[in-house]
């Protein structure tokens, strides 16, 4: 059995080289991360990141213009923090805006669903030849594992719309979980087969596969593998009950909101209590090309609700510091009402949410126009995003992964840390 | 994956710099104004290929061996492993047309017709954004069955599904050609029909022509709503069917026009006529049925190569693991082909021999190329050239069957299709939505999961069947086989449909040894088995 990569201080172990080596490899990588104070500081880091796929509206979120042609019939309220006003719909994340930083400056110019997504997930633009991987799968080879044999990488919500681990290959891949009020699926062995059957049945598997690695499917067989010691490793950790949101007290299971957003939110949170560094949850839904005021009431009212128990539990279990919450979409959606009442796409100026990881909250950083149509201060661009994540969880931006054919790509390529919000 | 982003990069600038070519003339290629429309030699494929990689330095990989070449095309052309009888006869036959025989049979098979039908519905599946869509699914397997059954002309399916009208109900076979003008619903489905036929149809993305950061190929933003407009007037219905279910309809509306929104007032918009991508143009204000014939017609086509390289490029893609172009479905004016004088010799011989399914398939699979060895390249998706094959992981029909080929039926009976819901309850409907993959993916791109790691290690199904008990398949060969090595030899032919190689025995029979009994170590080696790689691939 070979293991997930490992950490060698300086760059990760490509993943042919670590098959190579194998479990020398594998026993390497808790000395590396231990020897190396700077891996200490990842220690306990996580990021739980909250996407609305279809690209949430700023106006009626985070950036909401009442009163003007634009900001069609949505009102803003107040917030915890006298100098920010968000959108109606969104009271109870109003309630935790001392905890929560908005960017209302994002600009980009990718306005296509999925090359978009693969965007704001890699802080890439899709260019051929080069599969980059997802942020979680990123995060998962950059953070030591957690104890237990848990995975790295929990992607709820719906499986195969997640970008996968691109060239991190298989072992960073999200292990999804389609339904957060339910136990992963056959995560538990079957009657008869003991956990010495249960390894001997793997070593078994791993010595036949060399035979068909050797015929011409090496790489095939390496991710194979990799897959299989994952599940493997998730079948045997004493902390699958993390999986359990059963176990938490109904009124917090409430709380966050008898939803899948909400119960995904709640599933992230007790994983994360355990140590997985990465969790994603996903909100459908939000492409509002027609009857947008309507259709967006239940989506606020389900990630108002999710968000806002998610960051108050971390805060109030003194998880919140360590936990980096992302709220994003692919793109915001245009100011001007189209004449289905809907929204379009809308990339050059639009918003994010941020709270935890070290991000001083109750403040916005930059601002639109007053018609919603364009930037007018403190610009924030994907890259500038993805350097400040790094700088949060403590990765560097600029470390180099073996990319394709072993060349080095940089964990984000250009772009600042957004200083002011730390 | 969500509605078409077409009417919303409006207020982007597009660049129009780098289309060097005029819109109106997209098919005007020199190197396809003079295809070779013959029939193909035996050979004939083979020989350019070779030509091209002797060019290149490369050398082909050797043929595969008589128990590859019938795992292989059985799993390709009927979705199945060999049975052990097919195995018995095929291996044992001597005659030096055998496989050409082989082939000639699977063709006619029904489960081919099934198989492929799942095929396609697939292809237009991977992409449908409404579940509701689904309602056409059933139908359209069943449809498109009979399609592959009788052989009928590529032109023929594509007209079909292009101008296809009428209602799936639940419950109710008919009108399953329905599918792909049902994949989409809603008031911006005319879009995406129009980009998932020129997809599957021209094998052409001209949605993405739009994008400003994406300027690889030459259309321009209006050519794409000039095709759009042929589906101004198609729209859809729900139906109600009585006891809260429901049926839905293709509805031909009686006036409307496709409208561009203003690039820089998306309020706006300007009314596009029909117009096909070679300039030609369509019917102005005319019935929903006459745009579609009208489209289908200027698809189809002889003159337009695209329909033909589209199956070409597809079809060959799904055979030999990578196609010509790749993704399969991303060709178009401005993008380049690997090995391109067999693929234009491929397109012609297709057209000439007027869009013949079978034939293709039978021209294919009979080539040297296709009864290679499997190979990688140094990295995943380097292009092998068609030196040798791809080993590309099974669909998800393919490796359920293989299952049940080897361990027989798993989880119970498979329910009665009526409805898309209610098999999705079944083990199979289960089983093939979680292993299910877009089929037009690149196949270096297709990945598993852990969670289908788990099915297949854990699950209470694949346990239960992997017992060598009493009359499960393997507590069948073990008391058939008292001998250690011959029970071995069963297990990897039923499962593998190959003999062991020694190395594999020695391993195995050591497990075996080793085990509290010898029910139980063989249960280990058929549990390993089905959880290995070379199960899950097409090699």
């Amino acid at each position: 059995m070979w293991m997930r990569l490992g950490v060698d201080g300086e760059r990760v172990v490509s993943r042919r080289s670590f098959f190579e080596t194998g479990m020398a490899g594998a026993i390497g990588w808790k000395a590396a991360v231990m020897a190396n104070a700077r891996e200490l500081q990842k220690q306990g880091k996580s990021c739980i990141l909250l996407f609305m796929t279809g690209g949430p509206s700023q106006l009626e979120t985070f950036d909401p213009k009442p009163g003007v042609k634009n900001g069609g019939p949505t009102e803003k309220i107040g917030t915890a923090v006298s100098s920010i006003d968000i959108a109606t719909g969104w009271e109870k994340t109003a309630a935790q805006m001392k905890h929560i930083a908005l960017v209302r400056s994002m600009t980009n110019n990718v306005a296509e669903h999925t090359r978009a997504q693969y965007h704001l997930h890699t802080g890439y633009i899709p260019a051929g030849g080069v599969k980059f991987p997802t942020l979680g799968s990123t995060v998962s080879s950059q953070l030591p594992p957690p104890p237990g044999d848990l995975p790295s990488f929990v992607s709820i919500g719906t499986p195969g719309n997640t970008i996968g681990s691109g060239f991190l290959g298989m072992s960073h891949a999200p292990f999804t979980v389609n339904d957060p009020s339910r136990m992963p699926n056959n995560a538990v062995r079957g009657p008869g087969v003991n956990d010495s059957r249960f390894g001997g049945r793997l070593d078994l598997l791993g010595d036949l596969e060399k035979e068909y690695a050797r015929n011409g499917a090496k790489e095939k067989v390496e991710d194979h593998q990799a897959i299989y010691a994952n599940a493997a490793r998730l079948v045997r950790s004493p902390k699958l009950e993390s999986f359990d949101i059963s176990k938490e007290k109904d009124g917090l299971q409430e709380k966050y909101g008898k939803t899948p957003f909400g119960r995904g939110c709640l599933l992230a949170r007790r994983l994360v209590e355990q140590g997985v560094p990465f969790v994603e949850v996903e909100s459908r839904d939000w492409d509002t090309h027609f009857d947008h005021f309507e259709r967006i009431k239940p989506l606020n009212s389900a990630v108002d609700a999710g968000f806002s128990a998610l960051v108050e539990d971390l805060h109030q279990r003194g998880l919140l510091e360590k936990t980096l919450v992302i709220w994003m979409g692919e793109f915001g959606r245009t100011p001007l009402i189209n004449p289905r009442t809907g929204r379009d796409h809308y990339p050059r100026a639009f918003s994010i949410a941020l709270a935890g990881g070290g991000i001083r909250g109750g403040q916005v950083i930059g601002e639109t126009s007053s018609d919603g149509m364009a930037v007018k201060s403190r610009p924030v661009t994907v890259p500038d995003l993805f350097c400040s994540f790094c700088h949060s969880l403590g990765i560097s931006a600029r470390r180099e992964n073996p990319g394709p054919l072993n060349r080095p790509v940089k964990i984000v390529d250009g772009g600042q840390v957004v200083k002011e919000l730390f | 994956m969500f509605c078409l982003p077409l009417l919303l990069l409006a207020f982007l600038p597009t660049s129009q710099a780098g289309f060097s070519q005029q819109p109106n003339s997209p098919i005007a290629e020199p190197a396809w104004k003079n295809l070779n429309r013959g029939p193909l030699q035996p050979g004939e494929i083979d020989t350019l290929l070779e030509k091209e990689l002797s060019r290149l330095g490369k050398s082909p990989a050797p043929l595969c061996s008589d128990a590859d070449f019938l795992r292989r095309v059985c799993l390709d052309m009927t979705g199945r492993p060999p049975t052990p009888e097919q195995s018995q006869s095929f291996l044992s036959a001597k005659s030096p047309n055998k496989r050409q025989k082989l082939l000639d049979d699977l063709l006619e098979s029904d489960d081919h017709a099934r198989f492929w039908a799942m095929y396609w519905g697939e292809v237009i599946q991977a992409k449908v954004t409404d579940r509701r869509a689904m309602l056409a699914y059933r139908p359209f397997e069943d449809w498109m069955t009979q399609q592959v059954k009788k052989n009928t002309p590529w032109d023929q399916v594509a007209r079909d599904l292009i101008c296809a009208e009428g209602q799936v109900m639940p419950g109710e076979p008919a009108n399953g050609q329905t599918f792909l003008m049902l994949a989409h619903l809603g008031p911006d489905a005319p879009v995406d029909r129009a980009a998932e036929v020129s997809r599957i149809f021209l094998g052409m993305q001209i949605q993405c022509a739009q994008c400003h950061d994406h300027p690889s190929d030459i259309w321009k933003r209006e050519q794409f709503h000039h095709f759009a407009a042929y589906f101004a007037r198609t729209s859809d219905r729900l139906v109600f069917a009585g006891n809260n279910r429901f049926g839905l309809r293709v509805v031909s509306k009686f006036f409307g026009e496709h409208q561009m929104p203003l690039k820089d007032d998306p309020s706006k918009s300007t009314r596009m006529n029909p117009k096909f991508l070679d300039g030609q143009e369509g019917p102005k204000f005319a019935s929903d049925v006459k745009r579609r014939e009208d489209l289908a017609k200027s698809i189809v086509d002889k003159n337009n190569p695209w329909f033909a390289a589209a199956y070409v490029n597809r079809v060959w893609g799904k055979l030999l693991g990578q196609g010509f172009y790749q993704p399969i479905d991303d060709m178009g004016p401005q993008k380049e082909a690997v090995q391109h004088a067999a693929f234009l010799r491929l397109v012609g011989a297709f057209q000439g021999g007027n869009y013949n399914p079978k034939e293709f398939l039978r021209a294919v699979a009979m080539t040297r190329a296709y009864q290679r060895e499997t190979r990688l390249g140094q990295t995943q998706d380097e292009h092998l050239l068609f030196s040798a094959v791809y080993p590309a992981r099974l669909p998800a029909i393919s490796l359920w069957q293989e299952l049940t080929g080897s361990l027989g039926q798993v989880g119970g009976a498979s329910m009665v299709r009526v409805n898309p819901l209610i098999f999705a309850r079944s083990y199979e409907g289960m089983f093939r939505e979680l292993f299910k993959f877009d089929p037009s993916a690149n196949p270096d791109e297709v990945e598993g999961g852990v969670a289908q790691a788990l099915w297949l290690m854990n699950s209470p199904q694949i346990e239960e069947k992997i017992r060598a008990r009493g009359f499960t398949l393997l507590g069948k060969i073990l008391q058939d086989n008292p001998d250690n090595s011959q029970a071995l030899k069963a297990i990897y032919q039923r499962v593998l449909s190959r003999e062991p190689t020694a190395a594999e025995v020695k391993k195995c029979l050591e497990h075996v040894k080793k085990a509290p009994d010898r029910a139980a170590g063989f249960e280990d080696v058929l549990w390993a088995l089905i959880n290995s790689t070379e199960f899950q691939t097409r090699r």
